[in-house]
């Protein structure tokens, strides 16, 4: 997903975000650990003013934290009053875990001034790279999984855990090329590094179907392999399908990760097989490209918290060995 | 598993390569080195390495026409995207925030030689980001009138003050305020027939960032402040620009709008 624009300065006729009281000196009444397992959304630019007006009843919110690494101003200010009412999760869009020149100090500095001035729940970046020779592209560029690539991406987590002085979410990206010379699946490669460094999962189902889709592998069969006790939260998102023409003429469809539509059936479907295992957990409906009112983020977050609400009256986290417990039917959840 | 080949060796690039061939593939469109790389199966290396490559320019020109809106209204949808993606190749990001992004536009539209029939595009450039960055700076509690009217009268003319971080001014010898202001309402603009030269005041109140018209006189006065003059050596300055400047009403505007963060009296 190329990361979403989010720079635009308001025209002077906007309505005003409400002016804050004095803050505190500390902000601490969410400490980490505490995003609830309950749907949350992806807070928006446009949305801000009005999540302030309205406080819309979901169970906390996500930002890209690299839209907020500006040494003040009115985006700063908002975000320490939404702080206020709900639990928030730092999502970075540009740290590069998977950059081989190792990470940018300066960055690192600018996230962890972030993370001590709002104090988020969580903190979580991508297995992906977006830095090389210093230039920053702008997307989450794929790794080959190599031994080499793991070592890198060891050696940067370890170098930004601890920096930030705790532990970090790593998602598993979508992607639409593989490498020749990779040497383990995706998630034997997400897994060694969480077991290396002490890091804990993002578990991206729209990513894991748009991938198990473009590389042709069984999605299920991705999260059965994965460590699921280290999981801490969960993405849902749309994606779109694209379709070329293969060198006989026939139609292939690659899938697109925009986050730019509702959630695909299937990959509720994925979500709702993920909880089956995993039990009630922090999940997230991303929204970034065409971005819609509010109330359609809303009524996706509410689907994805019908769901965690079925999960968790079942009993959750199976022992390694026994079988699942039964599937919900998500059709009839979604009534 | 398949053996592990040390990177580097049996044709298994280093990962430093790797990005190295990509990055190139991605700003130059020279991709033939990372698409050796991948694997095709149901779609051809191209196709998959192009969808990067599509998200790359595409939101990188997008976060440019965010950034300078009324540049890309002024030469077009077109022009603006042609312009852009010369402009990724030679000015690609070199920090990982967007909001950081297209500052060397100005500068690059300078030299950009299918723009040199739009002689005020390099000053449109200035002022559009020069409001990004005053967006984007550092809070400061503005000085409060009642400071100055403390100061003893022996010292006033001898006062410094400091431009908060959210002041910028922009002069030009183009009419880029009013051009920037007529392409603020969603109608078609008129500004033809406008002559320079516009001086530009940018400031952040609340939320706001505001975009003013200023005399030659006041832009004189806030730049020698800016540079540490002294109030006198400012208005000096000020009326050595623009004879009509007047210093009272100078101040009394500044002030109100809360331009300047620091107040410093001369040492006794
Ligand atoms: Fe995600």
């Amino acid at each position: 997903m190329p990361v979403p624009i989010d720079s635009a300065v308001p025209a002077a006729t906007e309505r005003a975000v409400i002016e804050p009281p004095p803050y505190p000196a500390s902000h601490a009444r969410f400490g980490r650990h505490a995003i609830p397992a309950r749907a949350g959304i992806g807070l928006r630019q446009p949305h801000i003013d009005q999540v302030l007006l309205e406080a819309p009843d979901v169970g906390w919110l996500e930002i890209h934290s690299e839209n907020y690494l500006a040494p003040g101003g009115p985006r700063l200010r908002a975000l320490e009053l939404v702080r206020r009412d709900y639990p928030l999760s730092c999502h970075g869009v540009g740290l590069s875990l998977g950059s081989a020149e190792g990470l940018d100090r300066d960055h690192l500095a600018r996230l962890k001034a972030l993370f001590d001035r709002i104090e988020p729940g969580l903190i979580s970046e991508h297995v992906s790279w977006s830095v090389a020779e210093g230039v920053y592209l702008n997307d989450l560029l794929p790794l080959p999984y190599t031994e080499e690539a793991l070592a890198i991406l060891c050696r940067n987590i370890d170098h930004a855990q601890s920096v930030f002085g705790r532990q970090m979410l790593i998602e598993n990206p979508s992607s639409y090329v593989a490498f020749a010379h990779s040497e383990m699946p995706e998630w034997e490669f997400m897994a060694e590094a969480a077991r290396r460094t002490g890091c804990a999962l993002l578990l991206d189902v729209n990513n894991i179907h748009v991938s198990a889709h473009n590389h042709a592998f069984d999605a299920d069969a991705y999260v059965a392999a994965l460590p699921l006790d280290r999981v801490e939260e969960v993405h849902v998102a749309g994606h779109f399908v694209r379709t070329f023409l293969d060198v006989r003429g026939e139609a292939r469809t690659i899938l697109i990760d925009d986050h730019g539509a509702q959630v695909d059936q299937a990959v509720w479907d994925l979500f709702t097989r993920v909880l089956a295992r995993l039990g009630p957990v922090p999940t997230l409906m991303e929204w970034d490209t065409n971005v819609p009112d509010l109330p359609v983020l809303l009524a996706e977050a509410a689907i994805a918290d019908r769901l965690l609400a079925r999960q968790a009256a079942v009993p959750a986290r199976p022992v390694p060995g026994v079988p699942d417990v039964p599937v919900p039917d998500v059709q009839e959840v979604m009534r | 598993m398949t053996e592990k080949a040390a990177p580097g060796t049996r044709g298994t690039p280093p990962l430093a390569d790797l990005q190295a061939r990509f990055k190139r593939g991605l700003l130059t469109g020279d991709i033939v080195d990372a698409t050796a790389l991948i694997l095709g199966g149901a779609v051809e290396p191209n196709d998959r390495f192009e969808i990067y490559r599509n998200n790359t320019r595409a939101s990188l020109a997008q976060a440019l026409a965010t950034t300078y809106p009324v540049i890309q209204r002024l030469v077009g949808e077109e022009f603006f995207r042609f312009a852009a993606r010369q402009y990724i190749q030679i000015h690609p990001p070199m920090v990982p925030q967007l909001l950081a992004y297209g500052g060397e536009m100005s500068t690059f539209l300078a030299h950009f030689p299918p723009a040199q029939s739009v002689p005020y595009l390099p000053d449109m450039a200035r002022l559009e980001w020069a409001r990004t960055q005053s967006y984007f700076a550092p809070d400061a509690e503005p000085v409060a009138a009642g400071r100055l009217a403390a100061v003893p009268a022996q010292d006033l003319s001898a006062v410094q003050f400091g431009l908060g971080p959210s002041v910028r001014l922009v002069g030009s010898a183009h009419p880029v305020f009013r051009i920037w202001n007529a392409h603020q309402g969603s109608e078609a603009p008129s500004f033809k027939g406008l002559s320079g030269p516009d001086y530009t005041l940018i400031f952040r109140t609340g939320s706001h960032v505001r975009v003013e018209a200023i005399g030659l006189g006041l832009f004189a006065f806030l730049t020698a402040l800016d540079q540490g003059l002294t109030l006198a050596e400012a208005a000096q300055t000020a009326v050595e620009a623009d004879t009509g400047f007047d210093l009272q009403g100078g101040l009394t505007t500044a002030l109100a709008r809360g331009l300047f963060a620091t107040l410093t009296p001369p040492a006794p």
